[in-house]
């Protein structure tokens, strides 16, 4: 994640207004006597009866800062949440300071035990630089109302701060107030049906912002939903500055023109020297060109260059790194682009997303949003996540694709030399580059037809490959063996391995070559005997399949991570003297198709070819997104490969 | 769509498997000693070179001091070397962390160079309870890859001389010079406890020099030890020494520290004598005269406050110093509504008390501790505190950090393991906690069903007692919504396969702490059964649970269980009109020390009856009882592959 390095030395020289207003949380109480009260029968476990935001920005000791205030009342009715709530952790950091900190419980009787400041905890870490205020209320029985507030000095969050107001709880009074000096104009933008955010023009001393809900239904979890970037939320920055006439501050521009000054600094010599011997031992001193060098010099920097989320400056700094092989983020990626600009392979630095979390908005431009980083090839229009151990060259991160994000490209007017910010598409990879392809050949024993032959090719390209065959380098042989005896026992556990084999497991084969498992196994799990006919599981032959039975009401559209198809060919050869009885129970065909395009497919058929049965059972999932209105199209795909799973076979005598 | 989770696992699998094993390829460049041991251990990822293990244990004006010193050398063999870069060593208010030295060393040009580690960064560990005093320092070693080797070398001062460390020979990876050395003050007595230490070579020596005992312990070339999951703990399985300093002599008078249980207890005593002596809180008076209101007796007053603890008084721990030892007061305890194990034993003593019944704090070690306290009185013997209640001859061990654990059973992770019980300031008593038997886990099943075509269409009333409730009333605290509780039995109360689909359901003792959960629900699984020309074949083996106690073939250590089990399946089916049957399979009777297991069919009044009963009478299995296990279930499987045939008149 982005963290202080993107905080850009944006100073506010002008102060202009002289006679700053008093900071609003000096005068800001909590009620003495609270009553807060729930209908009587109410059977919800929690419910949130205020929940607050105010936060101020201001001048003081030559610069700004911010004052943030949270203030919550939860009403706890069940065990499970009194033990989710009963202890709080504040944030804070070695460059904030906690102003107040109050907390109370109120009993469902109505008496108030407060806590005192003694109880309140901390703890350091060094290494993240993050510490922490805790502390346990004291007193919370089924039906108590727990009360905090806070108020952080902070530095200050101006290019651009998210506040999420919703969360699977129903909330009463939801506001969110933004007072700022009289120069400075804030943007606000809200998400997911949330009322724009006001100006209250009637506000004197200061600019004053708000919003208030009265009621906020809370927003269940779904499986397979960007849960977290469907919440309402409001994202604000700074826009203008009236005193010195500055606009746009939290635009892209600038930060282009950071992020490209901060990481393609002039090398010196003997930088330069660390890079060309750090390329040399990476390639094995070989000549290396394109995408063949590029994965060669990621492979390189995974396997041997240590992240560690120590945030401290020799960690960041290049010839550290490059010498003793451990760096944070800020340091890694410095290392990849500073080893690719000296090998002059083009790229541009991509900062983006997870649009799981949060969707980048082409149209709001806030430095919140610029959370990951990608490194783009413009030549193979590919990615590369400098960050991301598991991910490789090709495969970024699929949460980061079927994204926007803004693109850092070099500009050259004249001498100088600077960044140009663009936000373009990141397109998601797709499905034919993720395929699962499985043939799968079974043949009956002659005497004894209960035993099933079966020999399973399953190879594997794209993000299901990523699981494992960048690290096969890494295995030793009994765990591969386990490996890859588990794609046949995982079918079922009683299966006889009579050979095994991997294909392409060298690592660095990963984008290159599917990875790709033979083996030969046989077992009588698949067919029992009914009288003189046999049961023949097929479908347990494609494995467990994924299913959504259930009947649930759908909410949120279905966000999968990454598109991907998947193959199977099951070559099935008749036993002599038989014949299948219900050969049409195989047929099965669902697809939802978007303007003109099959975007979802679940197809199955069957060809017959003297005694042997050719049965196809192809699957595409060509997109990540489908709104809520498609959602029973969707289910019923995934329903289909569940169904498939369940295909038995009757042979009979002929 | 495949199951992901498969996937996951496998993913999941590979990063567990990161640190336990080698790579293939190899470079030029490689030490002697990494081509030795390369060889030599081709399944490890590193070796431990040389573990060096100082303690000194001294008398000085009647205290006794304790420096451990500890230096550690590691040689790595793949290309995952550098997953092992970042390290942290733990220390708290009993083990003062001393001088911290490390190192990394990197194979070049036919020699080892020298990086030495310079920052180091303290934490706060918020992780094992919500406040204690444990920290660690937490550090990097730079360049490390295949061939690397790290140098670590620290000591520490042990504040308590009842906490002196154990030693281990064995470790996840192979340790190739194994030393430790224990240089005491000849008045010091020590006792030395082994643990899973036959099938090892160990040196042992004792010497005595001027005026201190020297002992060593030498052990070289250990192989690494698998870790599988549902392994018992560590303690079990690694070669281990626990040394006990048991007594020592000062001006000429000898003092016992931790020679018998009895000196332990009176430690432990010291500790909790002056609790609760306070009067108690009047709301807490008035509350326990509520809860015992018009209970018949003694066991009924228990049930009540045990129960109303529980539900109350939420499960955070606070465990700073010697507060990791001593209970906190019953009425701040009742004020806050929360503590830890002792915090929760206290209120119960403490309520016990205003109700005029006994109640006598109780120190126990979890399953996770596999000492027992005659073997070794120092406070590593255990981690938790109970109440015991004694009614005549019924020990009752009350757990309060848990939910809905009915007064006869004890929490499922302390089973089978022995309780030092208070009785005073010098009586103590040491009970075998039992192991809950099967029967009282139970889950009975009584479904019919009837075949609509190819579907099936059921109903079931289930009953589910025992650690198998409690298992369900725990997930169901989240289930707040009727989709998720739906979610939740479609998911846990399968039958046939995942079109197994729950229509309407009711629950009845739901979250009750002594009645059984009863579920009755309607369901269908649509296209279980096959209809073929004049027949329908239908396997009324609905559930297949008892398969999961199936251990692998190529398993090394002995597994672990949280409890027993007893599961009784009766379906009737209902033969559809104008059908007979044509085939029933035959019945299945199977049992062993371990583990029984019928299957058995009837035929009655147009129906058949089937019946499937299991037992799993063990919490823990060794190697060759798991063999015996796998045989028996083996044989249930083919069973289940029975199809029962039915055929139109």
């Amino acid at each position: 994640m982005l963290k202080t390095k993107l905080i850009f030395t944006f100073i506010l020289v002008t102060q202009l207004v002289s006679s700053q207003n008093e900071l609003f949380y000096k005068s800001y109480k909590w009620d003495d006597n609270p009553s807060y009260k729930i209908e009587e029968g109410n059977n919800e476990p929690i419910i949130a009866l205020k929940d607050k935001i105010i936060t101020e920005f201001y001048f003081q000791d030559n610069g700004l800062v911010e004052y943030f205030l949270e203030h919550k009342v939860l009403w706890l009715n069940s065990d499970e949440e009194i033990e989710n709530y009963n202890k709080i952790y504040l944030p804070y950091s070695s460059n904030s300071e906690l102003m107040v900190n109050k907390a109370r419980v109120i009993t469902k009787d109505g008496s108030v035990i407060e806590l005192d400041d003694s109880k309140i905890l901390t703890a350091k870490d060094e290494e993240t630089g993050r510490n922490y205020k805790f502390f346990a209320f004291e007193g919370i029985g089924k039906g108590s109302f727990i009360e905090y507030y806070y108020v952080v000095k902070r530095y200050p969050r101006y290019n651009g701060n998210r506040i999420t107001f919703q969360t699977d709880y129903s909330k009463k009074n939801v506001e969110f107030d933004l007072f700022a000096p009289k120069n400075l104009i804030f943007k606000f933008k809200t998400y997911n049906n949330t009322p724009e955010v006001e100006q209250d023009t009637l506000s004197k001393n200061k600019l004053h912002w708000q919003l208030k809900l009265n009621n906020l239904k809370g927003l269940d979890d779904e499986e397979v939903s960007a849960y977290n970037a469907s919440k309402s939320f409001v994202i604000y920055k700074l826009d203008r500055n009236t005193a010195d006439n500055s606009k746009d501050i939290s635009s892209y521009s600038k930060v282009a023109q950071n992020i490209y000054s901060y990481y393609y600094q002039e090398l010196n010599s003997k930088t330069q020297n660390l890079i060309k011997k750090f390329v040399k031992e990476a390639t094995s001193d070989k000549e290396l060109n394109g995408e063949e060098l590029i994965r060669k010099i990621e492979f390189y920097i995974k396997t041997n260059v240590f992240i560690t989320k120590d945030d401290s400056d020799n960690f960041k700094d290049l010839d550290e790194v490059l010498t003793k092989k451990v760096a944070n983020e800020t340091g890694i990626i410095k290392l990849y682009v500073s080893i690719l600009k000296s090998l002059n392979i083009k790229h541009e630095i991509v900062i983006t997303s997870n649009r799981q979390e949060l969707k980048f908005d082409k149209d709001f431009e806030a430095n919140n949003f610029l959370t990951d980083f990608l490194i783009y090839f413009n030549k193979t229009k590919n990615y590369l996540s400098p960050t991301v151990l598991e991910s490789r060259y090709g495969f970024p991160p699929a949460y980061l694709t079927d994204n926007y994000g803004l693109f850092v490209s070099e500009v050259k007017v004249g001498d100088f030399v600077s960044g140009l910010g663009k936000i373009k598409y990141i397109k998601p990879i797709s499905a034919d580059k993720t395929v699962d392809k499985m043939i799968i050949d079974v043949d009956f024993e002659k005497d004894n037809i209960t035993n099933c032959n079966v020999k399973l090719n399953r190879s594997m390209s794209g993000y299901y490959a990523m699981y494992f065959q960048p690290y096969m380098n890494l295995i030793n042989q009994e765990k591969k063996d386990e490996l890859i005896e588990g794609f046949a026992k995982d079918i079922n556990e009683n299966v006889t391995i009579n050979s095994k084999e991997m294909i392409n497991g060298d690592s660095e084969l990963f984008g290159v070559k599917p990875i790709q498992f033979i083996l030969d196994f046989s077992s009588e799990a698949f067919v029992e005997t009914v009288g003189k006919k046999y049961l023949f599981k097929l479908g347990d032959l494609i494995g467990k399949q994924m299913q959504l039975y259930q009947e649930k009401e759908r909410v949120l559209p279905v966000e999968n991570e990454f598109t991907r198809s998947y193959y199977r060919t099951l070559n099935v050869k008749i036993p002599d003297g038989y014949k299948i009885a219900n050969l049409n129970d195989i047929n099965i065909d669902h697809s939802f198709i978007e303007n003109g395009k099959e975007i979802l497919v679940f197809k199955s058929y069957y060809e017959l070819k003297n005694n042997l049965l050719v049965i196809t059972a192809d699957e595409h999932y060509r997109k990540n997104i489908i709104e809520t209105a498609n959602y029973e199209n969707y289910r019923t795909v995934i329903n289909s490969a569940a169904d498939f799973n369940k295909i038995v076979l009757v042979l009979e005598p002929i | 769509m495949e199951i992901f989770t498969t996937l996951k696992h496998i993913k999941m699998r590979i990063l567990i498997v990161l640190f336990i094993v080698i790579g293939l390829k190899g470079f030029s460049q490689e030490s002697k000693e990494f081509n030795l041991y390369k060889k030599l251990y081709p399944n490890a990822s590193s070796v431990r070179l040389n573990q060096d293990t100082e303690i000194t244990i001294k008398l000085e004006a009647q205290n006794i001091n304790i420096t451990q010193e500890f230096s550690e050398e590691d040689l790595y063999l793949n290309e995952g070397a550098n997953l092992n870069s970042k390290r942290a060593l733990h220390f708290s208010s009993f083990f003062e962390l001393e001088n911290v030295e490390a190192s990394s060393f990197t194979y070049d040009d036919g020699k080892y160079k020298e990086i030495e580690v310079k920052d180091f960064k303290q934490k706060d560990e918020l992780n094992q309870s919500f406040y204690d005093d444990t920290k660690s320092l937490n550090f990097i070693f730079p360049n490390l890859k295949k061939g690397s080797k790290s140098v670590l070398n620290y000591s520490e001062n042990v504040k308590n001389p009842r906490f002196l460390s154990s030693f281990y020979f064995g470790d996840f990876q192979p340790i190739i010079n194994n030393k430790i050395t224990i240089i005491a003050d000849k008045n010091i007595n020590l006792s030395f406890i082994e643990f899973n230490t036959d099938s090892l070579k160990i040196d042992f020596k004792k010497e005595e020099k001027r005026n201190n005992i020297i002992y060593t312990w030498e052990a070289k070339n250990i192989g690494e030890y698998k870790y599988e999951p549902n392994t018992p703990t560590y303690k079990k399985i690694l070669p281990h020494i626990v040394p006990i300093i048991t007594s020592y002599k000062s001006n000429n008078t000898n003092i016992n520290l931790a020679n018998k249980v009895s000196d332990l207890y009176q430690w432990y005593y010291s500790l909790i004598k002056d609790i609760n002596k306070e009067d108690a809180d009047e709301d807490l008076v008035k509350l326990v005269n509520e809860l015992i209101a018009n209970k018949p007796n003694d066991l009924e007053k228990v049930k009540a406050i045990y129960y109303w603890t529980q539900k109350n008084i939420k499960y955070i721990a606070f465990e700073y110093a010697l507060g990791g030892f001593i209970p906190r007061q019953a009425n701040e305890v009742f004020q806050k509504k929360y503590g830890d194990c002792k915090d929760n034993s206290s209120i119960l003593y403490k309520m016990l008390d205003i109700a005029g019944i006994k109640g006598h704090l109780t120190w126990i070690g979890t399953r996770s501790l596999p000492y027992s306290y005659n073997q070794v009185p120092t406070p590593i013997v255990d981690n938790h505190m109970i109440l015991s209640y004694i009614d005549n001859e019924n020990t009752y061990f009350l757990d309060a950090t848990g939910r809905y654990v009915p007064i006869d059973y004890p929490t499922p992770f302390i089973q089978g393991k022995e309780a030092l019980i208070s009785n005073g300031d010098s009586n103590y008593i040491i009970k075998k906690i039992p192991i809950v038997p099967a029967i009282k886990n139970a889950v009975i099943d009584t479904t019919t069903i009837n075949l609509v075509d190819e579907n099936l269409v059921g109903k079931t009333k289930v009953e589910i007692s025992g650690y198998n409730k409690v298992d369900c009333f725990n997930y169901l605290e989240n289930a707040t919504t009727n989709d998720k509780i739906k979610t939740f039995y479609n998911e846990t109360l399968q039958k046939g396969n995942n079109k197994f689909l729950i229509e309407s359901l009711t629950e009845t003792n739901k979250f009750d702490y002594e009645k059984n959960l009863i579920v009755d629900y309607d369901f269908n699984i649509n296209g279980y059964a096959k209809k073929l020309g004049d027949e329908i074949y239908v396997n009324l083996n609905l559930i297949l649970d008892l398969l999961s106690y199936k251990t692998k073939e190529d398993r090394k250590n002995e597994i672990e269980y949280d409890h027993t089990n007893y599961c009784n399946y009766t379906t009737v089916l209902n033969i559809p009109e104008g059908y007979t049957i044509e085939y029933v399979p035959s019945n299945v009777t199977l049992s062993n020390n371990y583990i029984s297991s019928n299957i058995s069919y009837k035929v009655e009044n147009n129906t058949i009856i089937y019946n499937h009963t299991y037992s799993l009478n063990f919490i823990n299995l060794k190697l060759n009882e798991q063999k015996e296990v796998n045989t028996l279930i083996k044989k249930t499987e083919k069973a289940y592959k029975e199809v029962v045939i039915l055929k139109k008149i």
